[in-house]
């Protein structure tokens, strides 16, 4: 096998109920600020929870409409249009022009829902009246693959498309793949991340599961209830360190490690023991070649249910040793931006590579009253400056994926 | 890329290949899969397809004396999302209320579902993705497993690739293709099934994977044929001058979609008994030739998804299969 190469992260796109790219971010993750408020995308009347973290649709119309006429956006719908937001704007971050791409650009995407807001406006119509009378131009939309053919298209960039969908771990695994492909040679440059959007389907997936708070989303507190579901979006481009210096592009961040792992437990519940996000984490501090106490922040999945909470805490412990477990700064934006599912990994490595690039740390959001079965050192305030972040994510049927950064210096 | 893949088990709920490749339904195929699977009462609230989907899996295993450890990865391709039980969970809640529909429904509609359930019964607790993307999402499984296995992270990687047919689908994808025809569509068949494969290092017979790569470059024909285009020319050099290229493209807009195909290579067509199976459909395709045309040639499969992708699988040989 030929040397690994060093993998860096030259550009970044990424929005949220919070507002779109790190400015905006920057603030809120600071201040820990929520973004949770009333759906108003759908009725949620019957529903047990009615809150979510809607993206600012209009805004993102504006910011589209600076690049793309009307003509070009007329017809997109949410999903799309925050994948072509998110895209473009990490393809401009890492001054990637489509004219002076070579080859079909990598593009490894995570999402659990595809565009699922069409699918469901599509069966809206369906139950209304009969399939045949619902609109078929919605179906092509819902596909994961109909948003990047769009892309494509408006960027007049081909693209080599995969499509990870492995539930809550979805981001980081799209990243962890195009991480091993830019590590073993395979590939220079590439795109990865993930999306999703608020929809009726997912909110009352959720509610029906219990999974849902009816009040604020606290993840690691006494009496955390759940979460709410959030739109997101966010882009990475990987590129291997020699292509970035020949370019002479900017770098925001290093990634050193992936750990990949599965329960083995149960369909929806984590192993309670955190074995399995345990694991995840040694692997990619093996592949980053660092020791847990290297560690200066962990994103942690926290999505404020009982169950994984506790689990995740348990595995933290578990991986990086009680002592270096119970001192590393700890947070989950998920009290801040919700819970993105398809996107969560994603946006939250773009939150590592803001922190560590503009040295702050994320808030841990909603905290009262800590729960001594997470004994974490959660953030409480945003001092700090970290320059080597772990960002955990966990999903359905114990899929967990962890990726490891570092804080880009040159000498590094 | 230098793996083999294969073996393959196929099964579906109309027969086994040899039935599908000589035009014959054999719907009996999978009435005892309680009996064959190994832990029916860890699956039995998961969907057939799942099931069949774990059935294949633990009969490729065994038929190869794999003992399952953390050194196989597991690798999933679906055309799309659970879509039968979003439908349920969905239709519960517009008739009979929100609070009414069932969670169940709702776990069981997670795309990485399959995956779940295989890993539980299995054992594996390594590496598992699952990829949806119609038509190439199996193709995608595949590179994603050559990649891990080049790449040394596991020993083999196991693809399990499902062909989901719904009511759901089928009327959806009449009311795209048959837009004039709403009260009176041109009846379509469905195919219902999985195919498990290996991809490893070496494997003794077994046909190296000479190429597979998918792409797009947007979502009209032109598009694809610019992507179909691309995909066949990065892969001329690599398969074999007498490989037997076929097409699988989605039967609604057969000839449409093969019209592409022409101004792209010549493509072989397949047998009719193959009916509609989305992600299955490259490899059923695969196979079934296999079965009509045993002759030693390479074989390749290039297939556009209906929402804009091409997507190329070829081997150095014909495709081998665990016999039912």
């Amino acid at each position: 096998m030929s040397e690994a190469r060093r993998v860096v992260v030259t550009g970044l796109g990424y929005m949220s109920g919070l507002g779109f790219g790190p400015d905006d971010h920057e603030v809120a993750l600071k201040e820990g600020r929520t973004a949770a408020g009333p759906i108003r995308r759908f009725d949620t009347a019957g529903f047990r929870t009615a809150s979510g973290a809607q993206c600012d649709e209009e805004r993102l119309g504006r910011l589209l409409s600076e690049r793309w006429s009307a003509a070009q956006l007329r017809g997109l719908d949410v999903d799309t249009r925050m994948v072509l937001w998110s895209v473009t704007t990490a393809l401009e971050d890492a001054g990637l022009k489509p004219s002076a791409l070579t080859r079909p650009l990598p593009a490894v995407v995570g999402t659990t829902l595809e565009g699922f807001w069409q699918a469901e406006q599509w069966y809206g119509e369906f139950l209304k009246r009969t399939a045949l009378h619902a609109r078929p131009r919605r179906l092509r939309l819902c596909m994961a693959g109909g948003q990047l053919a769009t892309v494509s298209e408006r960027l007049g960039i081909p693209l080599e498309p995969m499509v990870v969908s492995n539930a809550c771990a979805t981001g980081v695994n799209a990243i962890g793949r195009l991480f091993r492909r830019v590590r073993s040679g395979a590939v220079e440059v590439g795109l990865a991340g993930g999306y999703d959007t608020l929809t009726r389907f997912i909110q009352l997936g959720f509610d029906s599961l219990g999974a849902l708070t009816p009040k604020t989303c606290t993840p690691f507190d006494k009496n955390r209830s759940g979460f709410f579901i959030g739109d997101a979006a966010g882009m990475l481009v990987l590129e291997s360190l020699d292509s970035a210096r020949r370019r002479g592009a900017k770098i925001h961040g290093e990634l050193l490690g992936y750990g990949e792992s599965l329960d083995g437990y149960h369909p929806t519940h984590p192993d309670p023991q955190g074995r399995g996000i345990a694991r995840a984490i040694r692997q990619a501090l093996e592949i980053g070649g660092l020791e847990p106490g290297a560690v200066e922040y962990v994103n942690a999945h926290g999505t404020g249910t009982p169950a994984n909470d506790a689990a995740e805490a348990k595995g933290i412990l578990l991986a990086l040793g009680d002592e270096t477990g119970r001192r590393v700064p700890v947070s989950s934006t998920k009290a801040l931006v919700g819970h993105t599912l398809g996107a969560a990994g994603a946006l939250e490595q773009c939150f590592c590579f803001l922190a560590m690039e503009r040295g702050f740390l994320p808030v841990q959001g909603g905290l009262q009253t800590q729960d001594p079965e997470c004994a974490l050192n959660l953030v409480r305030a945003p001092q700090g400056r970290p320059r080597v972040a772990l960002n955990n994510s966990l999903g359905f049927g114990g899929a967990n994926g962890v990726l490891l950064s570092r804080r880009w210096e040159e000498a590094s | 890329m230098s793996v083999a893949l294969g073996p393959f088990r196929f099964l579906s709920f109309l027969g086994g290949i040899e039935d599908l490749a000589a035009g014959r339904e054999r719907p009996e195929a999978l009435k005892n899969m309680d009996a064959r699977l190994p832990q029916p009462n860890s699956l039995r609230r998961a969907g057939e397809d799942t099931q069949a989907a774990v059935l294949a899996a633990v009969e490729l295993l065994r038929h190869e004396n794999l003992v399952v450890a953390d050194r196989i990865g597991l690798y999933v391709g679906q055309q799309q999302i659970a879509l039968d039980f979003c439908s349920r969970f969905i239709q519960t809640s517009y008739r009979e209320g929100p609070r009414m529909a069932s969670p169940m429904y709702f776990a069981e509609s997670v795309a990485n579902n399959v995956a779940t359930h295989l890993s539980l019964t299995l054992g594996l607790k390594g590496l598992a993705q699952t990829f949806i993307g119609t038509r190439s999402a199996g193709i995608q499984a595949v590179i994603a497993a050559a990649e891990d296995v080049e790449g040394g992270l596991v020993d083999a990687g196991l693809v399990v690739v499902l062909g989901v047919a719904t009511a759901v689908t089928r009327d959806a994808y009449q009311a795209v293709f048959s837009p004039f025809q709403r009260n009176h569509p041109p009846e379509v068949k469905f195919l219902r099934g999985v195919a498990a494969m290996l991809v490893r290092r070496d494997a003794a017979g077994q046909p190296r994977l000479a190429f597979a790569g998918v792409r797009c470059a947007g979502p009209g024909p032109r598009a694809q044929r610019e992507a179909a285009g691309s995909l066949w020319a990065e892969a001329r050099a690599r398969v074999p001058q007498d490989t037997r290229v076929l097409d699988s493209t989605l039967i609604m807009c057969r000839a449409r979609s093969q019209e592409i195909l022409r101004q792209v290579v010549p493509t072989l067509p397949s047998p009719p008994g193959i009916l509609e199976c989305y992600a299955l459909d490259p490899f059923a395709r695969l196979l079934a030739d296999g079965v009509n045309h045993p002759g030693g040639e390479g074989r390749a499969v290039l297939c556009l998804g209906e929402e804009g992708t091409a997507g190329l699988l070829a081997l150095d040989g014909p495709p081998r299969r665990v016999a039912d």
